[in-house]
Parts: structure tokens; sequence; C-alpha cells
């Protein structure tokens, strides 16, 4: 363990008490830190490295202040992107849920209005049933191939007793029977 | 040995954390006085190590996370 040891003097009004303490996190393992001063002016990181001499000592330091501006940048990007991070959420609790999320007009959030009015979404859900209706009487009509049994249950599909799937090629092995007309009928569900 | 962090930059739950965690090495008596937190720790098994004071600092900045 080194005895040398370097202080940093950090300007919180510049990056951030945040910021500060994640940088502080990043170097746990790395470095010994204490913190002194006035969290509102000045605050003193005393660092201390683990391993290594004053050489390992200046790169920590080094290191210490970059991960100290990252820290800060991304603390902003956090804090601007929090209503609209929090918007896509609601979104999609609310979509999980089956309630219609809320428009644009009402969302306070100052993103871009995309939504529309729930009259008109209600519309839009109606076309959308007619054609998931459509969609699934067609595949009806074509018969319903399943080349690969992936509609049959486990139960039938894998009765008891019977032999385990076998294991799947090797690199440079024989190639696996093609299943082109599977995979397009699969495309066309 | 005696500990003394600035009250405004840590806090009493973290320094509690951080003694809590150290029980096997040491005793640990915490203080409150004019913004500073004062430890004072007395080994439970013989001296402390050298880098004691230096773990437990440490400690205590990651317990300002939780």
């Amino acid at each position: 363990m080194g005895n040398a040891e370097k202080t940093i003097a950090v300007q919180v009004p510049l990056y951030g008490l945040e910021a500060l303490y994640l940088a502080c996190y990043a170097f746990l393992d790395r470095a010994y830190l204490r913190l002194e001063g006035d969290p509102k002016a000045c605050v003193q990181v005393r660092l201390r490295a683990k391993n290594g001499d004053g050489a390992a000592l200046d790169s920590v330091a080094g290191e210490f202040e970059n991960e100290l501006l990252h820290q800060a940048l991304r603390t902003r990007i956090t804090a601007a992107n929090q209503k609209i991070r929090e918007h896509i959420i609601t979104r999609a609790l609310a979509s999980a849920q089956g309630y219609a999320p809320e428009t644009a007009e009402s969302c306070d959030c100052g993103a871009s209005g995309e939504g529309t009015p729930l009259a008109e979404e209600a519309v839009l859900d109606a076309d959308l049933e007619k054609e998931v209706d459509k969609l699934l009487a067609e595949v009806e009509k074509e018969g319903g191939e399943d080349p690969l049994n992936i509609a049959a249950p486990w139960e039938e599909s894998h009765p008891a007793g019977a032999a385990p799937a076998p294991a799947p090629a090797k690199k440079g092995g024989a190639k696996p029977k093609s299943r082109k007309g599977g995979k397009r009928d699969a495309a066309k569900v | 040995m005696r500990l003394k962090f600035d009250g405004r930059l840590y806090s009493r739950a973290a320094v509690d954390a951080a003694a809590a965690a150290f029980t096997d090495w040491a005793e640990f008596d915490v203080k409150e006085k004019g913004g500073r937190i004062i430890v004072a720790a007395r080994p439970v098994d013989g001296p402390l190590d050298e880098g004691f004071s230096d773990e437990f600092c440490n400690h205590v900045l990651g317990a300002m996370r939780g």
C-alpha cells in the first residue's frame, strides 16, 4: 500500500455533489478516498492509491478527474431527460394495463405531441382488431400448416418416456434440414 | 483510534452502517459534535491493521449510496 497522497479540490457548483459522490464510488476499489470541505463551495478529495507508487497515484488522480466530468455530464443528462423517461414509462405501464395512454395535450412533459385524442385511438383500435381478425381468418383458411409442430402442446409432442431431443449439430457438421416452406408460412402469419 | 467525518458530507447512517460491518475487528462509539461525526474504535483482538481507517472511510463512502 502506497503512502503517497494527493488532494483534488472539486468546485461543487461546477460539478455537483451527486457527480462527486458517483465519481468516488467508481474509485472505491482502486483508491482510499476522504472528503473534506464545504459541500456548497469546494470539497477536497484526498486520494491514496491502493496499489502502486506515485506514478500510479498520478494516474488514478487523472482518471478520477475525468470520471468526475463524466458523472457531471451524466447527472445533467439524467435530469434533462427525467420528464420524458417518466412519460415513456407511464405510457408503457398504461398500455400494459389496458388503459388508453394519456394524450400529448394533457401531458406536461414538454415532449413533442404524437398522441391522438382518445376517440381517434378507439377507431384505430377497432381497425386494428378488424385487421387481426382478417389475418386469423386467412391463417385458418390456409389450414394452419405447422411443419415444426409448434402448435402442439408439450405433452403431445414429448410423451413421457420418449427419447430426448437430439443435440444441436456441431459446427462444420451436417447442416440441418432446410425449413424454407415452414419459414415462409411463419412469415405469412 | 479516532476518526472524524464532516457531517455535511457524510451521513450518520452511513457511519453506523460501516461500524456495523466492522464489528469483527473493533468496537465502535459513534458521536456527533459540532457538525462532525466522531468515531472511536477499540480493537477487539490485537492491534488494528495499518489500513483499517482507510478501509473504514471507504466503507462509509460506499454506504452513502444507500
